[in-house]
């Protein structure tokens, strides 16, 4: 029997209230260090706030206390996969359905790998699954939409969003779908609504919050443009991050010394320029642009018990 | 049972010293490191190891998880700028010409040993600066 702080602590997590969700088990795990309910559950929290690391140290501890835990596996799975480490979140989660072969969220995390891999087929035949087993749930639909989403099925994707938001309209990740297939098709408008909704239930949704940046960034071409190149080196790892900038740098600055060198100094002094605007740009863009939403997200009118 | 919760810590949170007010977002240092010489040039080859050793100092003040990691980035950074100084210093006698790019090349190790340690001092930094505004 659990603690009623657990269940308080579940119930804070659910509802995107992550330091109360984390002060809560903190205090559980000072009593009681190696219950392996607590360390999943903040195992999951952390997951959710994008700390890996430190996901993967706590569903450690939780599995060596209970290693046939279905919900425990899925969690680890989920953390091979934001490791990148497919092969092996793919074997966790077949180990979890042999436990719990009904084990929904397994099958559709399944179906996320192969959706990484561009494995389609595979992709479509565990969602399918998953949708078999619980054919009313607004996270099956949302996984499905999700899939034609991807596959530039725009118009399909937005039936099976609907589905999905017509079974939960408050379902955020619903919600950020289907602002994302809006956005597709240049429907700003309602878009944006699908954002600030999914923003106001639950403000530390990094979906969300990417959603209404990326819609933002559409609307102001200069400094969102930097938004977006960001975006995609932000997928980089730290030091291959260093790497593309140090050969940015190279190139405009061995280029304009050797323009110079070969008697071209108005060249080399172009060149000189661009790189400076280019860094200039760089440095401006991304502070102005976070000033400019974070005066939007003021505006918003986050749920009550947030 | 007494509630002892403050001794659970997640392995991921900074862990502040005594000075912690004086930690700064690393990418201050960043644009420090690139901004000031272009108008005012440190004594000592400062412009090399002064934000290094800032990278450093931050680091400890703010607790910062990955401190040993900054300290091999910046350590081996270290080296290699000093290594292509000595490389600077024999071109200089050799080769004027050459000058100007093993220039470049110190100044691309400098900025990428920069940039990897700011990276990853970053996290940290973000967990240390969400945890104080929420008052833990």
């Amino acid at each position: 029997m659990h603690d009623y702080r657990f269940e308080q602590a579940t119930r804070c997590y659910e509802q995107g209230q992550f330091l109360q969700a984390i002060s809560l088990l903190k205090e559980l795990l000072g009593d009681d260090p190696n219950n392996a309910d607590y360390h999943g559950l903040l195992a999951a929290i952390l997951l959710s706030q994008k700390r890996i690391h430190a996901a993967e140290h706590e569903i450690k501890i939780a599995l060596q206390q209970d290693s046939q835990d279905p919900y425990l596996l899925f969690i680890n799975a989920n953390i091979a996969m934001l490791n990148k480490q497919m092969n092996k979140a793919l074997e966790i989660c077949d180990e979890a359905l042999r436990i719990d072969p009904n084990f929904v969220d397994a099958l559709l995390l399944k179906g996320a790998i192969f959706g990484f891999n561009k494995q389609r087929p595979q992709q479509l035949d565990h969602i399918e699954q998953a949708l078999s087993l619980d054919p009313d749930s607004a996270q099956t639909l949302t996984a499905l939409g999700s899939y034609y989403h991807e596959i530039g099925d725009q118009g399909k994707a937005e039936q099976v969003a609907r589905s999905a938001l017509s079974v939960e309209p408050q379902n955020i990740d619903a919600n950020v779908l289907m602002g994302n297939i809006l956005l597709v098709q240049g429907d700003i408008e309602n878009a944006t609504y699908h954002a600030r909704f999914s923003i106001t239930q639950n403000p530390e949704s990094t979906e969300a919050l990417r959603l209404f940046s990326d819609i933002k960034a559409r609307q102001n071409w200069i400094i969102g443009g930097w938004w977006r190149l960001n975006s995609k080196l932000s997928k980089l790892g730290n030091l291959q991050l260093g790497l593309v900038l140090i050969v940015g740098y190279l190139t405009f600055n061995l280029l304009s010394q050797v323009l110079e060198d070969l008697g071209y100094p108005v060249a080399s002094s172009v060149v000189s320029i661009a790189w400076l605007a280019l860094v200039a740009y760089s440095w401006i863009a991304l502070p102005i642009y976070y000033k400019q939403l974070n005066k939007e997200l003021e505006k918003f009118q986050f749920r009550s018990d947030y | 049972m007494a509630n002892n919760h403050s001794d659970y810590v997640i392995i991921d949170e900074p862990k502040p010293s005594a000075l912690s007010h004086l930690a700064v977002n690393p990418l201050y240092i960043l644009f420090a490191a690139i901004l000031v010489p272009l108008f005012w040039m440190p004594p000592m080859g400062g412009r090399f190891w002064l934000p290094l050793a800032w990278l450093l100092f931050n680091g400890y003040v703010l607790g910062s998880t990955t401190w040993k990691k900054e300290w091999l980035i910046c350590g081996a950074g270290g080296i290699a700028i000093l290594l292509l100084l000595f490389v600077l210093g024999a071109v200089a006698n050799a080769f004027m010409q050459a000058v100007p790019y093993v220039f470049i090349m110190i100044n691309a190790v400098l900025f990428l040993t920069i940039y990897y340690a700011v990276f990853t001092q970053n996290s940290s930094y973000e967990l240390f600066d969400y945890l104080r505004e929420s008052g833990e």
